[in-house]
């Protein structure tokens, strides 16, 4: 996961665009694997549990979950990981481009 | 005297007689003794793998894991002695448990339908069967949903079913409507003291307001530090929203 989230954003380093995490694990444990594995996109703390208040607002029963949201916020891709992943995001860039 | 002796020794055999019968009517402590047997397998290789660095624990686990055939055999013969008692459910939960992604045999689904349909532990492993994905595994617990007359039963082999289905896109309108059947009528389908209908249901609405197409709803949080983040904040950016942990 890491090492793919790290090239996603190197390579869109000077584009509109962001990982934005929603993370689950305890404070402490987080800010260990942020150090340990570069992690350099923000995310937002849920409180420290897998049942925080945005995971169980989303429903979210499954970790990880990934929504992609376009630049209008709109969400157009669910669990699309690897180089779909990839092939999503570069498709909006497009499309952002192209309006 | 002679009469006082043979009156012992009829005491003495009648109590070893029962001891014997007792142990025949109780197949409970032959499945404990199996199962637990193989659990103290499992407990001596833990502890080996943690002698170990990190690298080499997973070829360990392929490798040396203890592997339950043994007890699987040893549950059978306890099940071939007393197929009706009620009692050796126990043995097909532990072997549907610790034998996943195999499922059970035909003639154990064909024994189970006959002689347990109805035993409300049928329940606690009917999830544990659909992870095999086998058709014959499905069928069973298709099989138990409409024919057990015990409606627990029933509602927790849809619950298996619709679990099944769950991260099966092609099966997506079949799981649809397999928890509209619950909510309907299992409203208050608990399983190990969770309202899983309830969550079925929060799914169910959460899957509409999340779907793709539709407007993300805002998100305002915290990051770690205490400092108030939203979602809008990134608003003209395109967003990989990875709810995740390090595990």
């Amino acid at each position: 996961m890491y090492p793919h989230e790290r090239s996603l954003v190197a390579r869109m380093k000077d584009k509109p665009f962001t990982i934005l995490g929603v993370n689950s694990d305890p404070a402490e444990k987080y800010k260990k694997a942020i150090k340990a594995n570069n992690i350099t996109w923000p995310s937002f703390w849920d409180g420290g549990k897998t049942g925080g208040p945005i995971a169980t607002e989303w429903a979210v029963r499954a970790w990880p979950t990934i929504y992609i949201i376009d630049a209008q916020g709109v969400i157009r891709y669910k669990n699309t990981r690897g180089k779909a992943m990839d092939e999503a995001v570069d498709a909006l860039m497009k499309e952002m481009e192209g309006a | 005297m002679k009469v006082k002796i043979l009156l012992l020794i009829i005491g003495l055999s009648a109590t070893f007689l029962d001891a014997q019968t007792e142990t025949k009517a109780q197949p409970e402590a032959g499945i404990d003794e199996i199962t637990a047997d193989h659990q103290a397998k499992i407990t001596e290789f833990l502890k080996k793998v943690r002698t170990l660095p990190r690298e080499e624990q997973s070829e360990l686990y392929q490798k040396e894991y203890p592997k339950p055939d043994a007890a699987v055999a040893a549950l059978k013969k306890i099940i071939e002695a007393e197929p009706n008692n009620p009692a050796i459910i126990d043995a097909y939960a532990w072997i549907a448990k610790n034998t996943r992604g195999k499922g059970l045999d035909t003639e154990d689904y064909a024994a189970l339908k006959k002689n347990h349909l109805n035993n409300p532990k049928l329940s606690t492993f009917l999830i544990s069967l659909t992870y095999s994905q086998k058709e014959e595994a499905l069928n069973f617990v298709q099989m138990v949903s409409e024919k057990s007359t015990e409606k627990e039963i029933r509602g927790n082999a849809l619950y298996a079913l619709a679990a099944s289905m769950k991260r099966n896109k092609a099966k997506a309108t079949e799981h649809a409507a397999l928890v509209d059947r619950i909510l309907k009528d299992h409203p208050d389908l608990t399983i190990r003291g969770r309202n899983v209908a309830q969550s079925l249901k929060t799914e169910k609405e959460a899957a509409i307001k999340f779907a793709i197409g539709k407007t993300a709803p805002e998100i305002i949080g915290k990051d770690v530090d205490g400092n108030e983040m939203k979602l809008s904040d990134y608003k003209g950016k395109v967003v990989v929203l990875d709810f995740w942990g390090d595990w």
